[in-house]
């Protein structure tokens, strides 16, 4: 028989849910002999035997032994007391106590006690002294002036001064949270997604039904979609064959012949604005450490594309292009390979070639390439299409971003649900709301995006003209690529003001509210620094810094596409609102 | 209207690069539009698009620089260009130089530091738990400065510390003494083997000084924070502070220092300090040991008789000086009052006790009900004002560390025709006014030219160290010239003022 009641410091005691040993619990002797601890000795030990109070952290008692209906047989009881304490006192206060509670011949049987005390060594006053200042500066420069080591600090309010979400900020700041993070941070490391396969969507995707077209970003009705993301389905819609025009689409859509579904619901994933429709064809990334799996569309390029929103009768040949040709030798070439393409190995090397495959992919293209043309070449495919296929991929430079994002979504899965993680395990937009998801939690946390007001615009363009943040891709910056590692691309320094002081300013303050770095993904321009990784909640709550995300920026309404580049930030409102959702969780 | 394309041969630059350069050139006045393009296909459609198709620009290759500028005269134009050029000359948008990154949490700024074991924390109350958690997490023991903390807080953050074997001295913990390093409002006293653990700021001010001055020493004083003898709190931080001290080097004598507390929190605190076997010297201030157990400790309820039973020396006997004589005589019988200015609360608080049972005296922390002074605290007859209270610190430093609003009670104490006595306190160290004394003889010499009897006589205590940053000999020696009676103890000056108030002549 095993007993546990813990106590919370204010002087109330709680029974613990966990261990009992069921049959026996309803005995009477141990109900009795709880409800005289409950009453007894917690309150003896609070008050020493009638005393004063002495408040006593995190106190809690084990009682064992052995009960035959309401006696306790001859072999004892034990009453196990583990308290914060140190050992003399707690040994003095527990004998006091229990003699209080239990006067001889109270009980049937020998009563033991045991107290452990926890990590109550205690130590002398240093000599030296080395401090850190929160606060008034003076107190600092007094030190300085008397040549004791002193740091200042720069500080700021955490949370923006709230209360309520500071209160949430000091109870996650404990061990057992770095400790899920650093699970959280072990798996997105550890993961290996390799390129195995290209099938059609409605083929790879689990759950994907004939009727479905998926898109980035939280859930979404049509009505309430940007109008890029509304004209990608549009023509998604199109080039299924289900409708010829827009008056076709929202009357299927009306009647449920056409479903909108967001990616994430089925484990896919994609860029902007994210469309997949069942004939696509995708790519399959399977993570060789944990088995989770990703699927995207490949990337169709520059002009007039649906992945910025955007299309024309070329667009939908060029799907049709995708779907017929491109795909399937793409799927044979990699079939044909012992082994899939492992994926952050090769962003490993892209890293130090210049890209931090978000805005800049083409070094991981040209690898990609490098991968690709011996399969191609050793293929019974015709020199014609493998010159078109060859072409395609080598045309665009970000044409190896569907494989990063793939890669990004299965090792975040992975690493996604460690109880009490505070590690963000996925940032997906819709040009309208802003998702968010914590390791440690399953809810989505949904917020309007941020504007885009520090994005390079082209020239006649500016914020006004802009749609929301838009596009799953933002996974590559929770797995601490692109925005995180942005000093790895001297070539898009600009989207941080320009010059690499900027971007090594810019990865440090992404370091500051990372739990930790990838040394795997370290680019030389920045001296080999390692890539921040794994954006903890309280670190950005804390410091009131929000990740940089790399990405494209989409005109609201002309469907010219894409008008500027640069990064967007995540809103403040959503980390806030998943630091709630711990505080409703604690 | 100008309205012109000019192609740059091989200049090839990152398109975002270009974005950039003419985003700032198409800043300029006058300026409509800057484009800076590769020549690609798409681009030179979009220069086509412009009306703007030449031959160098149908020449064009993807490495040559297209730069089209749309503006309202030729000089706008040229302006433009110019800038573009500058632009795409310069290395980098960024300066040269990169500036330090300050740290921007604890947890930075400790790692800038070899070995980090304090912080100091100062911050608003209510937004400064999160950094103590931080600070105890990290292994640094915590003076937190700040007031506004909860009960609650307090016994959660103590808990935390002592399981962390770390001292957490606060809340509202204005003066602590480390390795010889005096923290926040602090003197540099000399080291010894008395060690302390007190809850009131200024009464471990005026202890260590006292021990110093008379000729002792410290090994350390730990504040603990005004709360930490309440029933709720239950003394954790002095208990611990005991044990903290008992487990350091060199300390023969422990120092215990409080207002009065819970009896029964006060009898766990006894019990831990006669563990620790060290001769032991307990002063609850205007206390009385009635419901306690003092079996081997020597029980004491004032600042000095704490401070000389710690010295084991016995306390000086009080002698006025014979010039205080003269002066007294010279008073206008009008004269019968005392007033007390003070900036150390604990200093406030001993002088009501020591004169509570020869006179009745108002003030803002009177002792009894009766005698109570509301804001703006200006009493008629005998009164002692703490400065250092809420009401008089909103919005404004503390007297300790800003001697105006004192400097100007006191100009108005001096011309009020019925008092006779001023007492003041002048707390030195670290964090105080660099020169107090300074300030407030100026003060008392232009006033008292004013008056014919000389005014009210003025009595003082200057409470610090020549460790101190002002030297505790120069501030006496500055208000000595400005004709201020000095004692060596606040207990003193108070007797005085006691017996100034007592004199007929």
């Amino acid at each position: 028989m095993k007993l546990c009641a813990s106590h919370d410091g204010s002087g109330n005691f709680c029974i613990e849910p966990q261990p009992l040993d069921l049959g026996e619990e309803n005995s009477p002797a141990l109900r009795m002999l709880l409800s005289s601890i409950l009453s007894g000795i917690g309150q003896a030990l609070l008050f020493e035997a009638g005393k004063a109070i002495i408040p006593l952290p995190d106190l809690r008692l084990t009682v064992a032994g052995k009960a035959e209906g309401n006696t306790f047989t001859q072999e004892g009881l034990h009453i196990i007391i583990e308290v914060a304490g140190a050992q003399d006192t707690l040994e003095h206060l527990a004998s006091a106590a229990l003699a209080a509670c239990f006067p001889k011949g109270a009980l049937a049987c020998p009563l033991h006690h045991i107290v452990i005390a926890r990590s109550y060594a205690v130590s002398g006053i240093s000599e030296h002294i080395a401090l850190v200042n929160l606060g008034l500066e003076g107190f600092c420069n007094e030190l300085k002036e008397q040549n004791v080591p002193t740091a200042q600090v720069d500080w700021r309010p955490p949370a923006g001064g709230d209360k309520e979400l500071i209160d949430i900020l000091c109870r996650l700041h404990n061990p057992e949270v770095d400790e899920a993070n650093a699970e959280t941070i072990r798996r997105m490391k550890e993961s290996r997604p390799l390129w195995t396969d290209v099938q059609p969507a409605i083929k790879a995707i689990p759950g994907m039904q004939t009727n479905h077209i998926l898109h980035s970003g939280p859930p979404i009705d049509f009505y309430d979609m940007c109008d890029p993301q509304q004209r990608a389905v549009e023509a998604a819609a199109i080039f299924e064959g289900w409708v010829a025009d827009r008056d076709g689409l929202e009357a299927k859509l009306k009647s449920g012949d056409i479903v909108l579904a967001n990616n994430y619901s089925f484990g896919s994933i994609g860029a902007m604005c994210g469309v997949i429709s069942p004939s696509m064809p995708v790519l399959v990334t399977e993570n060789a450490a944990f088995g989770t799996k990703s699927w995207s569309t490949f990337n169709e390029g520059k002009g007039n594309v649906i992945w910025m929103g955007t299309y024309d009768k070329g667009t939908i040949e060029r799907l049709c292009w995708m779907r017929d040709v491109f795909g399937p030798i793409m799927g044979r070439a990699i079939r044909a390979r012992e082994e899939g393409l492992d994926i952050f190995k090769l962003i490993a090397q892209g890293v130090l070639m210049g890209d931090e495959v978000h805005a800049r992919s083409a070094a991981c293209t040209l690898l990609l390439l490098r991968e690709m043309l011996p399969l191609f070449l050793k293929s019974d495919e015709s020199k014609e299409t493998i010159n078109k296929v060859t072409e395609f991929i080598a045309g665009n430079n970000h044409s190896f971003l569907s494989f990063t994002l793939t890669a990004c979504k299965a090792a975040a899965e992975a690493a996604h649900g460690v109880k009490h993680s505070t590690i963000v395990t996925a940032m997906s937009r819709n040009g309208v709301d802003f998702g968010l998801r914590i390791g440690g939690l399953d809810e989505w946390f949904i917020a309007p995006t941020a504007p885009m007001d520090e994005a390079i615009y082209y020239s006649g363009y500016g914020p006004e003209d802009a749609a929301g943040d838009i596009g799953d891709s933002a996974i590559v910056e929770t797995m601490g690529l692109g925005g995180m590692v942005i000093g790895g691309a001297p070539s898009i320094s600009s989207f941080v003001g320009g010059g690499m002081a900027n971007s090594r300013r810019a990865m440090h303050e992404m370091q500051r509210i990372c739990a930790s770095n990838n040394p795997k993904f370290a680019p030389g321009a920045v001296d080999f620094t390692p890539a921040p990784l794994g954006i903890d909640l309280r670190k950005v709550m804390r410091l009131g810094v929000t990740p940089i995300v790399d990405t494209g920026v989409l005109h609201k309404a002309s469907g010219v596409g894409q008008i500027g580049t640069g990064i967007a930030r995540a809103p403040m409102d959503v980390f806030a609102k998943a630091l709630r959702g711990f505080g409703t969780a604690l | 209207m100008s309205l012109q394309v000019i192609v740059y041969k091989n200049q090839y630059q990152d398109s975002v690069r270009l974005m950039t350069i003419s985003r700032e050139a198409a800043k300029l006045d006058g300026v409509s539009k800057v484009l800076a393009l590769l020549g690609t296909d798409s681009n030179k459609k979009v220069v086509a698009d412009l009306g703007l198709c030449d031959a160098a620009v149908d020449a064009a290759t993807a490495s040559d620089l297209m730069i089209c500028i749309e503006a309202d005269n030729e000089a706008a134009a040229a302006a433009a260009l110019a800038a573009v050029n500058d632009k795409l000359k310069s290395v980098s948008t960024a300066g040269a130089a990169e500036e330090a990154i300050k740290p921007a949490t604890l947890e930075e700024a400790a790692d800038q530091l070899d070995n980090a074991n304090f912080a100091m924390i100062s911050l608003p109350g209510p937004m400064a738990k999160l950094d103590c958690i931080a600070a105890l997490e990290r292994g640094l023991n915590v003076m937190l400065f700040s007031d506004n903390i909860s009960i609650e807080d307090e016994v959660e953050l103590k808990n935390k510390a002592i399981a962390h074997d770390l001292l957490l001295m606060g809340p509202d913990c204005g003066t602590a003494i480390i390795g010889g390093v005096p923290l926040a409002l602090a003197n540099v006293v000399r080291r010894g083997d008395i060690g302390i653990v007190a809850a009131s700021g200024t009464g471990i001010q005026e202890v260590t000084s006292l021990i110093d001055r008379f000729g002792g020493g410290i090994t350390h004083a730990v504040g603990v924070g005004g709360r930490d003898l309440r029933k709720q709190i239950g003394g954790l931080m002095m208990r611990f502070g005991i044990k903290k001290l008992a487990a350091t080097e060199g300390n023969k004598t422990l120092l215990l220092l409080s207002k009065p507390g819970d009896p029964a929190v006060m009898n766990a605190v006894l019990d831990e300090a006669r563990a620790t076997g060290l001769r032991t010297v307990t002063c609850l201030l205007g206390g009385h040991a009635d419901e306690l157990n003092t079996e081997g400790i020597t029980f004491v309820n004032n600042l000095e008789a704490a401070a000389f039973a710690a010295l084991n020396q016995p306390v000086p006997a009080l002698e006025l000086p014979a010039e205080m004589h003269t002066r007294l005589k010279a008073l206008s019988p009008k004269r019968q009052y005392m007033r007390g200015l003070f900036s150390g609360g604990t200093l406030c608080y001993e002088t009501l006790i020591l004169l509570d049972s020869i006179m009745d005296i108002e003030s803002n922390v009177a002792l009894r009900k009766e005698l109570k002074l509301e804001a703006p605290c200006k009493g008629t007859k005998h009164c002692c004002v703490d400065l250092g209270e809420d009401e008089f610190t909103q919005g404004r430093p503390h007297p300790i560390i800003d001697t105006v609003l004192r400097g100007e009670r006191l100009a108005d104490d001096m011309r009020d025709p019925t008092v006779k006595v001023i007492m003041m306190d002048i707390v030195i160290g670290y964090g105080a006014d660099r020169d107090p004394a300074g300030k407030f003889a100026a003060i008392i010499n232009e006033i008292r030219a004013t008056l014919p009897d000389g005014g009210p006589i003025i009595v003082a205590h200057v409470c610090g160290t020549d460790g101190a940053p002002q030297s505790m000999t120069e501030q006496e020696a500055k208000l000595r010239q400005a004709g201020v009676f000095l004692f060596p103890t606040n207990a003193q000056a108070a007797r005085a003022a006691g017996e100034i108030v007592r004199y007929v002549s």
